[in-house]
């Protein structure tokens, strides 16, 4: 069990080292939380983590995002399911095409649709991540993968 | 030359037929301009809707620009940025025209378009912005649900990002709040009208990265300072209610509407006074001819208002489409796009492999 209180927005390092210290790709990081609560913050800090030096933007416009990363065969697939409204929509997305191979896969507002996402992802690892807000700056953060 | 444009990055299924950047016909098809919990596409139903309806909205715009597919010299299509399954469907559209017609296609990025949207012009040639060509340099500013961008352009097609969001986009900002407000989807012009009604100084929200000295910008956290105040008002924030329980959705039938109207208009002018300053600073940094704006967002008329303040203060041509229907997603811009593509580098525009011919759902300029 991992819980702690990050002070946004530096504090959201540590959950993405923790994180990276623990699996090697494929991997899903599932992000789960109200607005605001810090989850494109945080995908944000694991993509720097990761090497990647482009801004990360939300993709709740475009709601799939894919971010090469550096000196790696690996992929940062950034999935925003904020708009999406049923789970004939979360099919169309074809989210198994890319759960095989070296790709690294963040899923905001997963929990949205926690089973489909087991069910979709069921043959790689998944770290579910909860973000709460505490104040305007702080936010607690649980998992029970790490 | 007369192009026959498709748009479907979005839930609009989009048809124009231009000759060069006069529009001959546009044709919308929406029937999915859905007011869905969450807000914005359903990304099912609008490639549903583009395969069933892509053939008819092409027919119209054809005859309603009084000509036949056979008068048509070249198309066009958007293949990105927008959501990848809306895309594909008016890409095979083109491809498909293309091959049984055999005039070449020309695959325009949709936010080009968004800027070229200022070189349109009506079937008599009057311009649909005010002015009636680009005067270089010029900082070419995208304004949307999805894109917070500025760059540089020297030259037609010659693109320089100087500024873009970090995060949220300013129209994504609009939508977010207005949820919080339990103003539905889309939300942008509802803001607008609630902040009329309301006093602008009542909340004092953020503007961030006003001191970062880049031309970049951030609306997340101005967005999470709203949800903050919202609770503030309410009284549920910092009392003893299990921590995570801030909800949104029940929060806004506990406001008033004057508190809604003092939200609204205390963050729309924290959105405009950030977007603005990174503006100015980028206007005395380059000094440009003219500030050529596209987008959904130019639509709000306090954003213009303050635009044309500041253009008008450093001598500057203000630009942005007119008809509302034209800062929004529409095939017209793309129809434009295209003709300035074909002028500027002539062939060297068709697409040549279909095979490479994809969506982009993350398309840059």
């Amino acid at each position: 069990m991992f819980e702690f209180t990050a002070i946004l927005p530096k504090d959201l390092e540590i959950p993405a080292k923790s994180i990276l210290s623990q699996y090697k790709a494929p991997f899903v990081v599932a992000l789960c939380g109200e607005l605001g609560s810090g989850k494109t913050a945080f995908v944000g800090q694991f993509a720097k983590e990761l090497g990647i030096t482009s801004p990360i933007s939300s993709p709740t416009f475009i709601i799939h995002s894919e971010y090469p990363v550096p000196e790696t065969e690996s992929i940062l697939h950034h999935i925003d399911l904020y708009r999406i409204n049923d789970v004939n929509e979360l099919k169309e997305l074809k989210l198994e095409e890319i759960s095989d191979s070296q790709n690294i896969i963040v899923v905001e507002w997963a929990d949205k649709f926690t089973s489909e996402i087991k069910s979709i992802f069921n043959n790689i690892p998944i770290v579910w991540l909860n973000f709460e807000h505490i104040s305007e700056t702080s936010r607690r953060i649980t998992s029970n993968d790490l | 030359m007369k192009i026959l444009a498709i748009d479907t990055s979005c839930d609009d299924t989009s048809v124009a037929i231009s000759e060069n950047n006069k529009i001959l016909s546009n044709v919308f098809w929406s029937k999915i301009k859905t007011h869905s919990k969450w807000g914005g596409v359903v990304p099912l139903e609008a490639r549903r809707q583009h395969e069933e309806f892509l053939k008819p909205v092409i027919d119209t715009a054809l005859s309603e620009a009084n000509i036949t597919l056979d008068d048509i010299d070249m198309f066009a299509v958007t293949y990105g940025p927008g959501l990848a399954i809306a895309l594909e469907p008016g890409i095979e559209k083109a491809k498909e025209l293309s091959i049984t017609t055999g005039k070449p296609l020309i695959a325009v990025n949709h936010m080009i378009g968004h800027i070229y949207a200022n070189l349109a012009s009506d079937k008599s040639g009057s311009s649909y912005s005010s002015i009636s060509d680009f005067e270089f340099p010029l900082l070419a500013l995208t304004i949307s649900g999805g894109h917070t961008d500025l760059y540089v352009m020297d030259d037609h097609f010659k693109f320089e990002q100087i500024g873009r969001t970090l995060d949220d986009a300013i129209g994504e900002s609009f939508d977010k709040v207005g949820r919080m407000l339990g103003m539905g989807f889309p939300a942008g012009y509802k803001i607008e009208q609630s902040a009329n009604e309301g006093n602008p100084h009542a909340y004092n929200f953020p503007r961030p990265m006003k001191g970062s000295g880049d031309l970049n910008w951030s609306y997340s956290g101005l967005k999470t300072a709203v949800l903050y105040q919202i609770h503030k008002i309410i009284g549920d924030y910092g009392s003893d209610q299990k921590e995570g329980e801030l909800k949104m959705d029940d929060a806004s039938s506990k406001l008033s509407s004057q508190q809604i109207s003092d939200i609204s208009a205390s963050f729309q002018i924290a959105a405009i006074e950030s977007l603005v300053f990174k503006i100015e600073r980028a206007m005395q940094k380059y000094t440009p001819k003219m500030l050529v704006v596209g987008g959904g967002v130019i639509t709000n008329t306090a954003l213009r208002t303050t635009l044309e303040r500041i253009c008008d203060n450093f001598g500057i041509i203000l630009s942005y489409p007119k008809p509302m229907w034209l800062c929004t997603d529409n095939a017209s811009m793309i129809a434009v796009a295209a003709s300035y593509m074909y002028e500027v580098s002539g062939e060297a525009c068709f697409v040549l492999d279909f095979d490479k011919l994809d969506r982009v759902p993350n398309l840059a300029i």
